[in-house]
């Protein structure tokens, strides 16, 4: 590939952020999963393999699967952030693939949120 | 110009881990964990073929292998266990739970490998993962918000599933 | 700590009062997906408008993490009224500025009607671990895929390293790093700026950037945890440096014991090389930059600089003396600019958005002096006996009782706060009076511990401070290198003495000669590692000398660690005769029927705690 002259940051900034935006390329749910150390030592690459094998099973292709690293929260973990079109990304926190497959279905299926499982909604402060 | 004191055992891989840092002695120690990785320890024949290929006096590569923590001299067991003792590990028993695992397996230093070469046991300075403490490593994965009794409770079932195979 | 409009983003949004002196506070969203709708640059046309208008002294502009209001992006609140926009661009600004600012009423066609509020679910902004912390380097932790360097690209990645090849001379990035204040987030709190400068004007060539990722101290996880959120931030950060510098050849020294961060930098180095973004002559600009990786072998002294170059040359990490600077004499004997991960994460933010920016957060006046005080945010992580245990990133002069308290949640199981142990094996303890100390590079010097790279291990009444100092001794005897004496001897003499303390065979005597031989070895030492290294016997005899004493004098461990002076017994009150301690004591030390209360044969036990960890009653108590 060829090397990137300054304006072409530009172009891949609007065509990865067309991709990755709910409503737009990533389709109507995002689903991102916090992949870091302490993360992946509580159980989340498990959780990210549920969540993959539940899109696959519905046979939906308007969901997105994706990873970070990771979120801070050690205590927490593992988590996951699921994003439904117009509505504020939702944290989930302490999952499991049981808790993993009712959010799924309830959340990135029918679009309500499972409470018991949430952390809260929205992002973090920026500095 | 290769020594024939080196027993061929070691000629191989040796020869790879070699070729992959170009021979620059500047990258002994990357060339040393690699003999590390591969033998789970430096052997001595392997210590002594570094020092002649790359004309290194051996007395720096036995320098260079007992100064780092991440060399051993005598062979670590099929399945490591590292307990981390950094302080948020420490503060959580972390300590603890290394002084009894080497207990129960009869391991009397840290380092040692049990009698069937099976473990090994070690304290391990900070994993980084001080949020789940106490952490225990065995082969590599790590266990959070552990304890001696769930340590061992690994340890049996490695140790069956080795019995079986 | 002034009132800024930045330290205020996304705080303080529903009162009428705005901070600053500020008429109005304007915050856009910076979630993915307004930023990714444009929210940065309705930000950037507000920002012009604004001070077209000559009004930048009455408004203020802000980003703020997303706060729930998702309508269609970019969403922007407004203060006072807290009056949420959506579905903004730049078109629609100079309007809006004509409306809300000029005329005072919300321009309407672009007001976002919330919808009704669903659940209890709380806003993430709000909620105790996350509400006082405030993401700089940690900006896109939780948004991108460390993997996709698209994704970083989305994030303003590169623009950073663009702006200063494209607009700025070395020493004008050089000069826009010591007016910033940025300090060295490894430890010792030297001003960034500065050491560039002095490598940039050192003689000889070639010269060399090193990012020290050898991350040593016990309890502390940042430069892993931001490797792998985001492993380009630093690398920008690196090459931005190599360019201020004149360097072209950059070196990232990582802990072994740290796979996943490195395979992560490993990827983002071949990605960031296929881009050209790394490599020769970078944007066409005439700068070339590469970087590669050296694997640490396990030693701790390896975090002093000349240590950390010696095993980069493939010897034994031994440091030699201060006076030779690795600035002037580094790797190779070459100039070699060495700074953390942190610091170099902190660089791309500093050059895109400005000293100025960068100043507004943080404790101190740096303007005269870069010594002056402690700017920006820091990363901790907070660990222990604490409720919320993870990396949590900070505005410097925070308190430590909102650490501990409000972010952290306080300590678990109803114990009591004991003390915070900040700085690693070189830091001290801070105890519960000094809990509202703001905490900032010199705050934390002053009372005998200090910043270090950033753990923070949260201690309870259950941890012995005589125990937590052995600890610490233990580990530097175990990374001394050896090559001085005061250090090599003094540290096993100390531990010595320690041990005797804890295991009751000591009397007020040893505490004196303890005291003296810490200061011995303090005064005596080559390196930095054994000139701190009686810091954590020092802080906990200033703090908690009457629990040395407890020891000495009445051969007691307060809290109930040193083996010695323990005994374990089981509170029949508690016991329900479960069996479960009987059968995990590998003494077989306790007996009792089932479902009556046990008891402990004391000749037996070892003390190994087996039954404490085990008992669901909390009935195994220790005298």
């Amino acid at each position: 590939m060829p090397k990137l002259k300054i304006e072409d940051l530009e172009t891949i900034a609007a065509r990865r952020t067309k991709a990755m935006t709910v409503g737009q390329g990533a389709g109507r749910v995002k689903i991102t999963v916090h992949l870091g150390t302490c993360g992946i030592s509580a159980g989340a690459q498990r959780i990210k393999a549920e969540v993959m094998r539940l899109v696959q099973d519905a046979g939906i292709s308007d969901v997105t699967v994706t990873s970070t690293g990771c979120a801070g929260y050690c205590s927490r973990e593992p988590m996951i952030t699921v994003q439904v079109m117009g509505q504020a990304p939702v944290k989930y926190v302490d999952l499991d693939e049981k808790k993993a497959g009712l959010i799924f279905d309830r959340h990135v299926l029918e679009g309500s949120i499972v409470e018991e499982y949430a952390l809260g909604i929205g992002s973090e402060h920026t500095a | 110009m290769k020594q024939p004191l080196a027993n061929q055992v070691y000629d191989t891989p040796l020869d790879e881990i070699m070729d992959r840092w170009k021979r620059d002695s500047s990258y002994l120690i990357e060339m040393l964990q690699d003999v590390q990785e591969h033998y789970r320890h430096i052997p001595e024949e392997a210590a002594r073929r570094l020092s002649e290929e790359l004309d290194v006096p051996l007395n720096r590569v036995f320098h260079i292998a007992t100064f780092y923590k991440g060399f051993t001299l005598e062979p670590r067991g099929k399945y490591p266990i590292a307990v981390c003792t950094g302080t948020a590990c420490h503060v959580k028993g972390g300590s603890r739970i290394l002084e009894n695992v080497m207990r129960e397996l009869g391991v009397e230093r840290e380092g040692q490998a049990t009698q069937d070469l099976l473990f090994s046991v070690e304290s391990v300075r900070c994993l980084g993962c001080c949020g789940l403490a106490p952490v225990v490593t065995v082969a590599g994965e790590v266990h959070g918000d552990t304890s001696t009794v769930k340590t061992l409770k690994i340890v049996e079932e490695l140790r069956k599933h080795a019995q079986s195979s | 700590m002034s009132a800024t409009p930045h330290d205020t983003v996304g705080r303080d949004t529903t009162g009428d009062a705005i901070p600053g002196g500020y008429r109005i506070h304007m915050m856009l969203c910076a979630g993915t997906d307004c930023a990714g709708r444009g929210s940065y640059r309705v930000k950037e046309a507000l920002e012009r408008e604004i001070t077209r208008h000559g009004l930048s002294h009455e408004v203020a502009i802000g980003m703020s993490g997303c706060r729930g209001h998702c309508g269609q992006g970019p969403v922007m609140v407004v203060n006072p009224g807290e009056i949420v926009y959506q579905g903004l661009s730049e078109h629609d600004v100079p309007r809006l500025v004509q409306e809300h600012v000029l005329q005072g009423r919300p321009l309407q066609e672009r007001v976002h009607t919330l919808p009704p509020q669903t659940g209890t679910v709380p806003l993430i902004s709000e909620i105790g671990f996350f509400g006082k912390q405030r993401l700089l380097v940690l900006r896109n932790r939780g948004i991108i895929d460390p993997e996709v360097i698209d994704d970083y690209i989305v994030r303003d990645g590169y623009r950073a390293l663009s702006t200063a090849l494209s607009t700025m001379t070395p020493e004008e990035v050089i000069q826009e790093l010591i007016a910033s204040g940025l300090r060295g987030r490894g430890g010792g709190g030297f001003p960034t700026g500065i050491k560039w400068k002095t490598c940039r004007e050192a003689p000889g060539h070639p010269k060399y950037i090193v990012c020290n990722a050898d991350e040593g101290d016990p309890g502390a996880y940042m430069d892993r945890t931001i490797i792998e959120c985001d492993p380009h931030a630093v690398l920008e950060g690196m090459a931005i440096a190599g360019y201020a510098i004149g360097a072209r050849k950059g070196y990232v020294y990582i802990r072994n014991e740290y796979p996943l961060a490195r395979e992560c930098l490993e990827k983002a180095i071949a990605d960031a090389r296929e881009y050209g973004l790394l490599g020769e002559n970078i944007f066409d600009r005439g700068f070339d930059f590469e970087v590669s990786i050296h694997r640490g072998a396990g030693a701790f002294v390896c975090g002093e600089s000349s240590a950390l170059m010696a095993s980069m040359e493939g010897r034994p990490g031994e440091p030699r003396a201060k006076y030779i600077h690795t600035v002037e004499h580094g790797l190779w004997d070459r100039p070699t600019n060495l700074n953390n991960v942190e610091t170099y994460a902190n660089v791309p933010p500093i050059i895109l958005r400005g000293a100025q920016w960068f100043t507004s957060i943080g404790t101190g006046d740096v303007s005269e002096n870069p010594w002056g005080g402690s700017k920006g945010t820091k990363v901790f992580s907070l660990v222990g006996k604490v409720h919320n245990t993870g990396l949590v990133e900070v505005p410097m002069g925070i308190t430590l009782r909102e650490i501990v308290f409000d972010i952290g949640g306080g300590i678990p199981k109803g114990k009591k706060f004991k003390a915070v142990q900040t700085g690693g094996p070189s830091g001290g303890v801070i105890p519960e009076e000094l809990l509202d100390l703001p905490v900032d590079f010199d705050q934390l010097t002053r009372v005998g511990s200090m910043m270090g790279s950033g753990g923070m291990i949260v201690m309870d009444e259950t941890d012995c401070m005589v125990d937590i100092a052995r600890y610490f001794i233990d580990f530097l005897i175990g990374e001394s290198c050896g090559k001085c004496l005061p250090c090599r001897e003094g540290l096993t003499q100390i531990s010595t003495l320690l041990n005797d303390i804890c295991n009751g065979e000591a009397d007020e005597h040893t505490i004196t000669l303890l005291e003296e031989l810490s200061n011995t070895v303090k005064e005596c030492s080559l390196c930095a590692l054994g000139g701190s290294a009686p810091n954590p016997v020092l802080s906990t005899l200033r703090y908690f000398r009457d629990e040395y004493e407890a020891h000495v004098r009445e051969k007691r461990c307060p809290a109930g660690v040193c083996k010695a002076l323990i005994t374990y017994s089981i509170d029949p009150a508690r016991c329900t005769g479960c069996t479960l301690c009987a059968r995990n004591c590998p003494q077989d030390a306790i007996s009792g029927e089932n479902k009556k209360p046990h008891s402990i044969a004391v000749d037996l036990c070892i003390k190994c705690g087996i039954c404490r960890d085990v008992c669901p009653h909390d009935a195994v108590i220790v005298h």
